[in-house]
């Protein structure tokens, strides 16, 4: 069953009381959270959140398209080691 | 591991250039264990990587079918590497890609020679690979993950951080794994605030470090 529209979605207060303080303030940084189940809110997009993946904190630059997810699935909990030897993968600066 | 016949990175290389003649697949090499048990396909064993000078666009998991079709995992981020008629190297050889489906999320391959099971269990565990010279060039703000691998990264003030060991994709942004002598990896999101420059023939990265990124 999904969530209840009356209580909005959900994002850890301490989370989003940091969200908000950084709105405002030039300075810009990591904001740290453990929180994965935390909705990416229209307030997250331009800001770079380290979610944790269970062992470390993986930097999440939030974008408008990324609204309405949550942080976790954007950090995942399983190490893919891939295939040894160059491959044709790529890497795209953001 | 050496017993079968998969070839070696250096017979690769020398592998003659041409296609494959017939609908017959072609044979790695002699394979001496074929005539004692005939019935058996010839698995070939996983190869360590690509031979020298190539690059791996796939990697064939298995055998899907009874038409001679593999099972593949992309090696490759560009979406026209596995299309039918392309021509790419399997087990050291030139074959054209055949058919290319995903009836299940991932890419089933038919290649040319290959015309049934039997013949396309000798694929299993082998890699699909492209000459290095045919990778083609990149946009601005793009690199191959093997480039980057290795790179010295060293902030805007000049401060050596450690090297890049690792791309993490995240479904957002790509994340570099900085490996740093004496302490924690440092995880930098490979964004235009963070990584200022990157230089591929000095082997230097020059990141802008943010408060809590190198915590």
């Amino acid at each position: 069953m999904s969530r209840s529209t009356k209580k909005g979605p959900f994002v850890h207060p301490s989370l989003l009381q940091k969200v908000l303080a950084m709105q405002g303030a030039e300075r810009r940084e990591i904001i740290r959270t453990w929180s994965r189940a935390s909705t990416v809110m229209p307030e997250m997009v331009g800001m770079t959140i380290g979610v944790h993946d269970g062992r470390r904190h993986i930097p999440v630059l939030c974008s408008e398209n990324m609204v309405g997810h949550k942080l976790g699935e954007f950090a995942f909990t399983r190490t893919f080691r891939g295939h040894k030897g160059r491959s044709e993968t790529t890497s795209r600066k953001r | 591991m050496s017993d079968t016949n998969v070839p070696s990175p250096g017979e690769g290389t020398s592998a003659p250039d041409e296609a494959p003649t017939s609908a017959t697949p072609p044979t790695a090499s002699a394979a001496p264990s074929t005539a004692s048990t005939p019935q058996q396909p010839s698995n070939p064993t996983p190869p360590d990587g690509p031979a020298p000078g190539r690059v791996a666009v796939g990697y064939i998991n298995g055998i899907w079918g009874m038409k001679g079709h593999v099972k593949v995992t992309p090696l490759s981020t560009n979406p026209e590497r596995l299309k039918a008629g392309s021509e790419v190297r399997v087990l050291g050889r030139p074959t054209k890609i055949a058919e290319v489906v995903t009836p299940q999320g991932y890419p089933i391959v038919k290649f040319q020679g290959y015309p049934d099971r039997t013949a396309a269990e000798r694929l299993r565990g082998s890699y699909i690979e492209i000459d290095e010279a045919d990778l083609p060039a990149l946009p601005d703000d793009e690199y191959y993950v093997d480039d980057l691998v290795g790179l010295e990264v060293v902030t805007t003030e000049g401060e050596a951080v450690g090297r890049l060991s690792e791309v993490l994709g995240t479904g957002a942004n790509d994340v570099y794994v900085i490996a740093r002598p004496g302490a924690k990896d440092a995880l930098i999101p490979a964004i235009n605030d963070v990584v200022i420059s990157v230089d591929l023939a000095a082997k230097r990265m020059v990141i802008q470090v943010i408060p809590g990124l190198l915590d």
